[in-house]
């Protein structure tokens, strides 16, 4: 049963690292996405509070 | 009523609450220099500090790489064998991960009810926060219990023949997967309410009876599984030293992704909430028109 070539020692390091690997790409594309939605509604936020400004200027 | 807010499980938070508090001045003066760094320390000190972990992570990946697959010498069932020296840290590190989990829910139902009663804004932060780890730690406990899963069938594959056997240990760690990933099933369907966090908090506490069970299935029942070979000393030791080596890269791999899991559960709640501010504006000017409009319509007829 014990293979000298160690087929599923190179499965499991390759499964582990991809696993691990595409986890952190993941985490890192929703960041990513997170960045850019918090970024939109701050920018919404801004206009808004702006836009009530020169209301209550005028 | 839910199982959060049933009596049982309420006296249980109180009493809990009760001991914190009695606890805090013994607490606060270990948790207080702690707790100030992670509210104050600015965003350039911690980014830094990411950098240097993410840096020491990728060296001890390659150092543990070349100890598993170089210096440690080859026992008698094989090369296969070498897969020890990921699976262990793995499942090691997914009981620390649940462990969190179940700490982190604690704390959030202490901080829940003392932000209930007192309506102080700091203890409902601090809830948002513990709550936000838990969340966060189970997800990367899932990752590492799916890891372990394929990895352990992977080494049963090589060492009995088989893929997969209903033994204890497997199963009850196929159970413990289970547990988590309704967890956050139970999250996603939920969402940020405060329902859905103290429902979860309470099958983070519950879901980590699991773990023992999982550590001691070994020595509870026959298995085909080794037993806890690291803790009996019979391992050589530069065979114990990859296995050490292994288990603190694997770790410093977790905080790593813990970090960066955290940060986006963070960044997702600062979202919402803001979007929450804007909506419940945009419903009060909209109630303002709808007012405006039929007291209009009132006035014409």
């Amino acid at each position: 049963m014990h293979t000298p070539e160690a087929t599923y020692l190179i499965i499991a390091y390759a499964v582990i690292w991809i696993g691990f690997f595409a986890y952190l790409g993941w985490l890192t594309l929703r960041l990513r996405g997170a960045r850019t939605e918090l970024e939109t509604v701050r920018e919404l936020v801004q206009e808004r509070q702006r836009r009530d400004a020169d209301r209550a200027e005028r | 009523m839910g199982i959060a807010s049933s009596p049982p499980v309420a006296r249980a938070v109180q009493v809990v609450g009760e001991v914190s508090q009695r606890l805090r001045p013994v607490l606060d003066p270990v948790l207080g220099p702690v707790r100030k760094y992670s509210e104050q320390a600015g965003g350039p000190v911690r980014r830094y500090g990411e950098y240097v972990l993410g840096i020491v992570t990728a060296l001890g990946i390659l150092i543990t790489i070349w100890a598993a697959l170089i210096y440690a010498p080859t026992d008698i069932t094989g090369n296969d064998q070498r897969i020890v020296y990921f699976h262990v840290p793995i499942a090691w590190v997914t009981f620390l991960a649940f462990f969190i989990v179940f700490c982190a829910s604690i704390a959030y139902l202490i901080e829940n009810r003392l932000a209930a009663r007192t309506a102080g804004e700091i203890h409902r932060r601090r809830a948002a926060g513990w709550d936000r780890l838990a969340w966060s730690t189970a997800e990367v406990g899932v990752v590492f219990t799916t890891l372990t899963l394929i990895t352990g069938s992977l080494w049963g594959k090589a060492d009995w023949g088989v893929w997969w056997v209903w033994d204890a240990r497997l199963t009850t760690t196929l159970i413990l997967w289970f547990i988590y990933v309704g967890y956050l099933i139970l999250r996603s369907y939920m969402g940020r309410s405060a329902t859905g966090a103290r429902t979860a908090a309470v099958v983070g506490i519950i879901g980590f009876v699991d773990v023992p069970i999982v550590y001691e299935s070994v020595n509870w029942w026959n298995t085909i599984h080794p037993s806890q070979f690291v803790l009996e000393g019979n391992l050589p030791p530069p065979m114990l030293l990859t296995l050490m080596i292994a288990l603190c890269t694997i770790t410093l791999l977790f905080v790593f992704l813990l970090i960066q899991a955290y940060k986006l559960r963070s960044l997702t709640d600062a979202t919402e909430e803001l979007r929450a501010i804007v909506e419940s504006e945009e419903e009060a000017k909209l109630d303002q028109y709808r007012d405006f409009e039929s007291y209009s319509a009132s006035g014409r007829n």
